[in-house]
């Protein structure tokens, strides 16, 4: 921070740049755990608002024990929180240089 | 090795500590704690305060606004709401109550033995609950309530091993600072086993961190019990439950009758907003305390 001030990058530049680079990443952990969660709250959601979704589907599956659309719902979630981890963790890589991905790494 | 280490030091006893702790956290943290004692002391010996049943309907009355005995009024089927909040609290303190058990104790076995051992059990404990982290506990407890059938007991297991990581990744953290202290390097040249100095030394130094985490634990643990039953996976109705009562009475508020809905919706965030309250309080103190 201090050799980037001594070097007279003006401060909207400074704060794009370096402050919020660094910022960024505990910001991307949280966002990705938040969507995660979004993503099973909005079964409540739908539930509360009668909106057919996904979540409601699953939910009314659950309860009349239909195991078989609970299986291929919870596939198709946990599929998306895979990839949301993924983007999470590429996002890693782009924000923080130190962060190799892949073979890179070794 | 001649400079003694004192082992732990208790100045006061058990009850004055936890006096002081409380008195600690300030105005907001003593409101906070009366908020819950009302909640436990309904959860306890709610099915004798309520002033009327609160299971049998009676439909000639649903909908009825608040009367001078019945403050609240009456809910979707004619019962009187008061007495529905008041015994709904012991399934809705229950739950999350073993929900915080349940974790809390297999996070903090879990995290000290991963920083007590270090090494290939740690990573493979951490690899482990780093799986679980990112799977939310609502839709665990939805696929359990699939699996076994709708029900507290179910909800509260998988709730229990959903919030597993996040105890476990605070505990851990707090487990492998204690483990550098001098004090379990002289205990260990006197010969201490290691389970022993982690269950009479380790574990009672962050007792404070555990405490805190639970009581924080505890609200989440609410709201996320009271989604499930909301959701109808959780308690069953006629059974009183704050969750329940919302999924119940919900309909009443397009209708114009919104008392009995936000009535168990205030319940529920007065309850988890003191715990939530008093948890930060704690959790401050038990980072800033050295022990």
């Amino acid at each position: 921070m201090q050799t980037a001030v001594s070097r007279g990058i003006p401060s909207r530049q400074l704060i794009r740049r370096h402050v919020l680079r660094n910022a960024a990443i505990p910001i991307t952990t949280v966002a990705g755990i938040t969507i995660a969660s979004l993503i099973a709250v909005a079964a409540v959601v739908e539930v509360a608002f009668s909106l057919n979704g996904l979540g409601a589907y699953l939910v009314a599956s659950a309860q009349s024990k239909d195991l078989a659309v609970v299986q291929g719902i919870s596939l198709v979630l946990v599929t998306a929180f895979v990839v949301i981890n993924l983007i999470v963790d590429v996002l890693y890589a782009v924000l923080d240089p130190r962060v190799a991905l892949g073979s890179r790494a070794q | 090795m001649t400079a003694a280490v004192p082992v732990t030091v208790r100045s006061t006893t058990r009850g004055a500590r936890a006096v002081g702790m409380l008195r600690a956290t300030g105005p907001a943290g003593i409101a906070s704690a009366i908020v819950i004692a009302v909640a436990i002391f309904m959860a306890i010996f709610g099915t004798w305060l309520a002033p009327f049943d609160p299971i049998t309907p009676n439909l000639s009355l649903a909908w009825v606004g608040p009367t001078g005995a019945h403050l609240l009024g009456y809910d979707f089927e004619g019962r009187d709401v008061l007495s529905r909040l008041i015994v709904g609290a012991r399934t809705s303190m229950l739950g999350p109550l073993a929900v915080v058990l349940g974790s809390m104790i297999a996070g903090a076995l879990l995290a000290v033995a991963a920083a007590w051992r270090g090494g290939t059990l740690d990573a493979f404990i951490s690899s482990g609950l780093d799986v679980l982290f990112a799977f939310p506990g609502i839709l665990l407890a939805v696929l359990a309530a699939a699996v076994f059938g709708a029900g507290l007991t179910a909800a509260a297991i998988a709730l229990s091993i959903a919030y597993m990581p996040y105890v476990a990744r605070v505990l851990r953290g707090a487990a492998l600072k204690e483990r550098s202290q001098p004090y379990v390097a002289a205990l260990e040249v006197q010969g201490a086993s290691g389970p022993s100095i982690c269950l009479r030394h380790l574990i009672p130094n962050i007792m404070p961190l555990i405490v805190a985490q639970a009581t924080i634990l505890f609200g989440y643990a609410m709201v996320d019990l009271a989604a499930i039953s909301f959701l109808g996976l959780g308690v069953q109705p006629p059974e009183p439950n704050w969750g329940v009562m919302i999924s119940e009475n919900q309909v009443g508020i397009p209708q114009g009758y919104p008392l009995p809905a936000l009535a168990a919706c205030v319940c529920i965030v007065a309850v988890v907003i003191a715990f939530n309250v008093l948890g930060e309080r704690l959790f401050e103190q038990a980072q800033a305390a050295p022990r």
